[in-house]
């Protein structure tokens, strides 16, 4: 009842409910991200097995935020989250040079499941900027080959690239005011 | 550990009648602090061991019985895995019966012969009092018991696929439980606490022939059988899943005859059955395209040499076609061999991690003790828990590579690193460098010596002759990371160098500073303790210098520590802290004493490792 009642004054607020998906390969710096939004500090994770889930309020957005294990064995299951998913909030560690294809190759993946077909809106997030051995987004963009006309299942979405380091905080939040003005748009 | 309690003379008789019980007589302790190697007999009264030291001398037994079936264990290990294991086991004779039924209740069983299936039925009502009693080393599973998390994954992995296992505790299918029981009951002249005797005598003659007779405690050997039971040897889950890779491996090689691939693969049916289709249609079809045109064009004469130029292009065509597929055939042939071979890689790598990290060295974390290891750093080739692959992982991925044992993919060269390294090596070698358990994750991780380790590790996995730890490759390897580190500094005193002569001359002295690794050594070291156990570290590290140093360290490293940094570690009494060694709280009813296992002090609470926890997370 209680729940409701907040829903109510939710909706009376002009808050908007958003369920957001946090996907991208292990050690990614999904959790991080997650806590940086949520707590707003820097915690030591741990591998994630199975999935932290959040609700972060931002700028009047109500976002549920779903972090999903990202090792290999447990990306398969990533596709039980994906029905009813507003946005897709794709991780990348851009200091990991040997992994970018991989990435890649995830990301189309999920975008070209059936489920996903309703998640229009997809922030590519390029984490740990911070580091020296980093790709620069513009760098990145070429590298995991969305910059060609090649048909890659990005073409039909809303989609960004954000360069962000969860550790200062630094471009995260750019990124989610992308997606709240790509959400509202749509 | 907690205090024990004072119990009355009475309880405490109950207790060693228990413990006689559980331990065979020869093997009690005669007194108090005894070893277990006392002679039988010569028990003493037990109303005059005090329950405290019955304690004790409950954890020294358990402790060398730890060690025994270590070695008996490794031993036991390679006769089972050499490949005619199974053959000498299935000669012994299946009709023996086998003394897990006597083991449940004291000594009510008799002899009796169980089938396979009533010897695990058994055995798994049986375990749950093992599983209180045994108090040795890692998680002994009890019937509800899943096991500690590393447990379970390894279980899950040897088991990979045969498909479902079966309960906790023996519900393997297969040979081994039975077997593996009879031949933990063979040494048949030490009857452990309620074992009863349940052999047959010639065979168990013949078994006693071939092996030593050796003593173990029912509590050792139900531990062995667990793991048994459990770990199953990789030799075994890889003969089942042999001959299937080894047919598929067959198709990828010279002899076609053989080849059984899938329908839509096979190279035969479509490549003769489509071109003949498509032939016929074009020679009986309207001539089309530049056939009709060339018909129009010309008179009834060529027509008929038209038509056999059409007939023999379209032949020609076929015949192509037919190549086309036989290629694509042989094409996607290949592809599906070279999954197959792939898919065998990993199931193989994932065998082999398994076997690795069933070794006694890696069976614990590298970092924090914890027993469920099941998180490997790559780059050190160590088996570690997940809360410090965690903490490791925060340190950058790209200089530790930190993966899952389970979960992760793992290729030939990663595994190459595992193989060559081990929790053994890796704490030898921080050991040498004056790093011990205690140390933070960062310390051991950050440190400057560490880049050597991995270049050695790099290099064994290679099989090139790794670089040596000398004096000059520990001075480079500072040198090198502090340089890695330092480089904006040296960037900024270069500008000032320009500009004036004093500047210069701290340039220069700070040349010289860097080049005393040493110095360097003991600062990065030092430098990031901060918090809990500063004075501890500093003080281990200025040891640990003044040894590399040869600087006399005689009156510090006798002194009150205990010599912590080069003998084994002390077993801090309960009586010696009133407080916290780490952080200082003094004890109190709720505040109680904690041992930690590697280094022996006494910790509370918070400070004490809290092992197979669920994943936590710490705030920075």
């Amino acid at each position: 009842m209680g729940q409701i009642i907040a829903r109510l004054a939710n909706i009376l607020n002009g808050l908007q409910e958003k369920r957001l998906l946090l996907l991208g390969l292990d050690a990614a710096g999904k959790t991080s991200l997650l806590y940086r939004l949520h707590l707003n500090e820097v915690v030591t994770t741990i591998p994630t097995i199975g999935f932290n889930v959040e609700r972060v309020e931002y700028n009047r957005m109500m976002m549920t935020i779903w972090d999903i294990g990202g090792q290999t064995k447990l990306r398969p299951l990533w596709h039980h989250y994906f029905i009813n998913t507003d946005a897709l909030i794709f991780v990348v560690d851009s200091n990991d040079h040997e992994r970018i294809e991989e990435a890649r190759d995830e990301l189309f993946h999920i975008l070209q499941d059936p489920n996903m077909d309703g998640c229009q809106t997809v922030l590519i997030l390029l984490n740990k900027q911070d580091l020296p051995g980093a790709i620069s987004p513009s760098a990145m963009r070429s590298k995991l080959g969305l910059d060609g006309a090649g048909r890659n299942p990005l073409m039909k979405r809303n989609w960004y690239m954000q360069g962000c380091c969860a550790v200062t905080g630094e471009g995260v939040y750019d990124g989610l005011d992308w997606l709240r003005g790509a959400l509202n748009k749509k | 550990m907690a205090r024990a309690p004072s119990l009355p003379a009475e309880s405490s008789s109950s207790i060693t009648g228990a413990l006689r019980r559980y331990f065979s007589a020869d093997q009690m302790p005669s007194d108090a602090d005894a070893d277990a190697d006392a002679d039988d007999g010569d028990l003493s009264p037990a109303e005059a061991l005090p329950t405290r030291s019955v304690f004790i001398a409950t954890a020294v037994l358990v402790g060398k019985r730890n060690k025994q079936r270590h070695l008996q264990h490794q031993q036991q290990r390679e006769e089972r895995t050499s490949p005619n294991w199974r053959g000498k086991e299935e000669e012994g004779g299946v009709s023996r019966s086998s003394g897990g039924g006597s083991s449940r209740g004291g000594g009510g069983g008799a002899s009796r012969t169980p089938s396979p299936s009533l010897t695990r039925r058994v055995w798994a009502s049986a375990s749950p009092r093992f599983g209180t009693g045994g108090g040795g080393g890692g998680c002994v599973g009890g019937d509800g018991c899943e096991g500690c998390v590393g447990c379970v994954s390894i279980r899950r992995l040897s088991s990979g696929s045969s498909g479902s296992n079966g309960g906790n505790g023996g519900g393997r299918e297969g040979v081994d439980p039975v077997a593996l029981w009879r031949s933990y009951s063979r040494d048949d002249g030490v009857k452990g606490g309620s074992v009863a005797p349940a052999t047959a005598a010639a065979a168990s003659a013949e078994q006693k022939a071939k092996t030593p007779a050796t003593t173990v405690s029912p509590i050792a050997r139900f531990y062995d059988y667990w793991r048994h039971c459990n770990f199953r040897p990789a030799s075994a889950v890889r003969s089942a899943t042999k001959d299937m890779a080894d047919d598929i491996l067959s198709t990828a090689g010279e002899d076609k005859g053989r080849i059984t691939v899938p329908a839509p693969l096979d190279p035969v049916t479509p490549a003769r059955a489509a071109p003949r289709t498509l032939a016929t249609k074009r020679s009986r079809g309207p001539p089309a395209g530049q056939d009709g045109e060339l018909v129009a064009g010309g008179g009834n004469g060529r027509a008929g040499n038209i038509e056999s130029e059409s007939a023999a292009a379209a032949a020609a065509e076929a015949r192509e076609d037919r190549k086309d597929r036989a290629e694509a055939g042989a094409k996607a042939r290949t592809a599906f061999a070279a999954a197959a071979v792939a898919e065998r890689r990993t199931e193989d790598a994932k065998l082999r991690l398994g076997e690795l990290r069933l070794r006694p060295d890696n069976s614990r974390c590298a970092d924090c003790g914890a027993p469920c290891a099941d998180w490997a750093s790559v780059a050190h080739g160590s088996f570690v828990c997940l809360k410090c692959a965690g903490q490791q992982r925060s340190l950058g991925m790209h200089v530790i590579f930190t993966r899952s044992l389970v979960m992760d993919k793992w290729t030939d060269e990663s595994l190459r690193l595992m193989e060559a390294g081990g929790n053994k090596r890796l704490a030898e070698f921080s050991r040498r460098m004056g790093l011990y358990p205690w140390s933070t994750v960062e310390e051991k991780y950050r440190h400057p010596c560490l880049p050597l380790y991995r270049k050695r590790l790099a290099a064994l996995a290679d099989g090139e002759k790794p670089p040596p730890i000398s004096r000059e490759a520990l001075e480079q390897a500072v040198l090198e990371a502090s340089g890695e580190g330092e480089a904006s500094d040296d960037g900024g005193s270069d500008n000032e160098k320009g500009s004036s002569e004093a500047s210069a001359a701290a340039a220069a002295a700070a040349a010289a500073a860097a080049h005393d690794p040493l110095k360097l050594l003991f600062k990065s070291v030092t430098g990031g303790c901060d918090g809990v156990g500063q004075a501890f570290r500093r003080h281990f590290c200025q040891q640990a210098l003044f040894r590399r140093t040869g600087a006399g360290a005689g009156g510090e490293a006798g002194g009150g520590e205990g010599g912590r940094g080069t003998g084994p570690p002390r077993w801090v009494a309960d009586e010696e802290q009133e407080a916290c060694m780490l952080c200082d709280r003094v004890f109190t009813v709720i505040l109680r004493r904690h041992h930690c296992r590697r280094c022996g002090r006494l910790s509370c609470k918070f400070c004490a490792p809290t092992e197979n926890s669920r994943p936590i997370l710490e705030r920075r």
